[in-house]
């Protein structure tokens, strides 16, 4: 800090030398023509002295005489003094003045010189900035192009991707549907089998209702089991009856021939596809 | 693969099908009754019959609650023979047997005719021509009973079979009429054995149903009689001193199986009827009685109090005699007596008696001790099977009166029999007859 301080202190006293000096520069270039003045006119006489009295009055009225003098020459001088100081002022002043006009030109000159090349500077910045930015409009379009392009490669891959995706879709769709379809059959095989197995259900629980509705097992006979086979033809009519398998009395066996004979008719399937003309009947009592 | 799999899927479903192409249906379930049959009424050439053989024989199977008779008023027609029935009417009206016939007579003899069809099936079972008289028309009724019944049911009937039982009747003031009889095992056409003043008791057949042994106080005392039945001709086997009462015939028909207390205690003695030599069987000193044969002979039951009550003891014989210490078979009801076997001694028939003071038919299986109370009377008593074993006839209290009755083996039918005033008591089946 201090040494700022320093730094500025002899900055300033230069200045004001320098000042100085150009001021006393100028000062003796102005008075250099002309010859010097007040100190050297007229020498002054100092070594006189006469009776005090006598003396003194001439003298003292000679010395107001030469005071009064003095004082013109002085007020003269002074006045000169001040008319060649008023106008070295105005020398001085004009010169400032020429100097300050010459600098203001300067100044000016400067300035329009600082002016011109700001504006040149400017201009380049602006002819820089111009180019800058047709650089940048070059890049940012070419980065637009190239984003264009990514854009359009990637809507062209999109593109093919979906076409690829739908062909895709459109294959699984159809690969589906044909599953589907393949399902189907089968499902319309298989409901087919189920229906059947169904009616094959009802047929025979029909049959069974009808012949343990039938069956007539009678009081006091003994039996466990009778295998029986029988022969319907279309209709339901039983034709045929055998006992192929048969334990119990005659009244158990009888029966279980009685049963299947009352039962005849038959119901018949609710599909003819179901319809059997053989079938074997296992009569087996529950409790016996 | 997929494909591949589907094309297999539907040959092996129908491979499955193929493969349980016979239809097998299992038959669990069936009503248990009695064999709906149709007994048309026989026709009658040469002069009406004196007998309605029809209705005997529809009485005949009704009464083995094993057949259900159409009633009479619920015939489709009265065809008298086989040539051209129509089935169908039969067959709607649940019929699945029927038996048609006529009685031709020609001067006194008859000729009765008969068959026996499934109507089911519309073909004939059986059919015979039996020659008789008018007096003996029941007995064919009886006779034709058996057929169908043995036809229809591979069971032997016991149709044409007798019962003997006595009855008691006030003659007089103070005097009482006791009288053996021997009816048809319906309790018709009843034949008195012996007439007495005095009590006439516990008639038992011999195993050819030929002679009767019964207990008779003609003479003041309880004496063991064996009479021939169509002879007349009696003896007296056991006039021991005491009593003299139960006799059984062994299935031999020479040994009977009585009561004695001619060695101070009722006890069960064996008697040689050849050679009189007398056996006894029980000792105790409390009393035992009536005593029954095992069909094979080798086995006696008999009711003893021993153990408080009476209840029934079977003893072991060999060659007659007693094998080991006698063994209690009933254990269930307070008292339990009057045992009899089945002809295929599986089964005891008894009078068992609860704390209600009531006494009934109990069936009693040997092998499993399990015991069935076939009766809801109050006081029944002497049950013996018939010897086919469906049936088992017994004396119980109507009104006040003794009436025979009969109830099926299950329990399941009961009938009144015969026509026979007064009391009636101690009924005993006859064995099949061969006549």
């Amino acid at each position: 800090m201090t040494a700022k301080r320093d730094r500025l202190i002899g900055f300033g006293g230069a200045v004001l030398v320098h000042l100085v000096l150009v001021g006393l520069l100028a000062f003796s270039m102005m008075k250099r023509p002309e010859a010097p003045a007040s100190p050297a006119v007229k020498p002054l006489v100092q070594a006189r002295v006469v009776t005090e009295e006598a003396v003194l009055e001439p003298m003292r009225r000679r010395e107001a005489e030469e005071e009064a003098r003095q004082r013109r020459l002085e007020e003269d001088q002074r006045k000169a003094a001040e008319a060649k100081r008023q106008a070295e002022e105005q020398k001085r002043k004009a010169a400032e003045e020429q100097k300050r006009k010459v600098a203001e030109k300067a100044r000016l000159a400067e300035l329009k010189k600082k002016q011109e090349a700001e504006k040149a500077r400017l201009a380049e910045q602006e002819q820089q900035r111009k180019i800058e930015v047709e650089k940048q409009r070059k890049a940012e379009a070419e980065r637009k192009a190239a984003e264009e392009r990514k854009k359009a490669e990637a809507e062209r891959k999109r593109l093919e991707e979906e076409a690829r995706k739908r062909k895709e879709t459109e294959d699984k769709l159809k690969q589906a549907m044909a599953a589907e379809a393949e399902r189907l059959a089968q499902e319309q095989q298989r409901y087919h089998q189920q229906q059947l197995l169904s009616v094959r259900q009802q047929y025979v629980a029909d049959i069974k209702n009808k012949v343990e509705r039938s069956w007539l097992r009678p009081t006091g006979s003994r039996g466990t089991h009778c295998q029986v086979l029988i022969h319907q033809i279309p209709g339901g009519e039983v034709i045929d009856v055998r006992l192929t398998d048969c334990d119990g009395d005659v009244a158990f066996q009888r029966s279980v021939e009685a049963a299947v004979r009352k039962a005849s008719p038959l119901p018949m399937p609710a599909d003819p596809e179901v319809f059997d003309r053989e079938i074997e009947f296992i009569f087996e009592p529950q409790s016996n | 693969m997929k494909k591949i799999r589907s094309w297999l899927l539907i040959p092996l479903m129908l491979l499955a099908v193929t493969a349980e192409a016979r239809l097998t249906i299992e038959i669990s379930e069936g009503v248990e009754g009695a064999m709906p049959i149709a007994v048309v009424p026989f026709g009658a050439e040469g002069g009406s019959a004196k007998s309605d053989v029809a209705a005997i024989v529809a009485a005949d199977l009704a009464r083995s609650g094993r057949f259900a008779p159409l009633a009479s008023d619920k015939l489709p027609s009265r065809p008298h023979d086989g040539k051209g029935i129509d089935f169908g009417p039969w067959r709607a009206a649940g019929v699945e047997n029927m038996v048609v016939g006529q009685v031709q007579a020609t001067g006194d003899k008859l000729l009765v005719q008969f068959q026996l069809f499934d109507v089911l099936r519309g073909v004939q079972l059986t059919g015979y021509s039996i020659p008789t008289t008018a007096d003996r028309l029941r007995r064919v009724a009886h006779q034709i009973s058996d057929i169908v019944y043995e036809k229809l049911t591979g069971q032997r009937g016991a149709f044409n079979t007798h019962v003997a039982y006595v009855t008691v009747e006030q003659s007089g003031p103070q005097e009482r009429s006791f009288r053996l009889a021997v009816a048809d095992a319906d309790g018709f056409d009843e034949q008195v054995i012996l007439t007495s003043k005095h009590p006439l008791m516990s008639p038992a057949w011999s195993d050819d149903g030929r002679r009767l042994a019964y207990v008779s106080f003609e003479e003041g005392r309880s004496v063991v009689y064996v009479q021939d039945i169509t002879s007349g001709k009696r003896e007296a086997v056991a006039r021991f001193k005491g009593l003299n009462s139960a006799p059984s015939w062994a299935p031999d028909g020479r040994h009977l199986a009585m009561t004695l207390s001619r060695d101070g205690n009722p006890e069960v003695y064996i008697l040689d009827l050849q050679s009189k030599a007398l056996t006894r069987v029980t000792h105790s000193n409390t009393i035992d009685t009536e005593p029954a044969w095992a069909p094979d002979g080798r086995t006696l039951v008999f009711t003893s109090d021993r153990g408080g009550k009476p209840q029934i003891y079977r003893v072991e014989l060999s060659n007659y005699r007693p094998q080991g210490r006698p063994k209690r078979l009933t254990f269930e009801g307070l008292y339990n007596a009057r045992a009899s076997f089945s002809p295929d001694g599986s089964q005891l028939v008894m009078i068992t008696g609860d704390d209600n003071n009531r006494f009934r038919i109990a069936v009693m299986e040997l092998e499993s001790g399990t015991v069935r109370v076939l009766t809801d009377s109050r006081l029944d008593e002497s049950p013996s099977f018939a010897p086919n074993g469906s049936m088992i006839i017994f004396a119980t209290e109507r009104n006040n009166r003794g009436v025979l009755e009969a109830v099926s083996v299950d329990g399941r039918a009961h009938q009144r029999l015969g026509t026979s005033q007064g009391d009636v008591r101690e009924p005993a089946w006859s064995p099949f007859i061969s006549q």
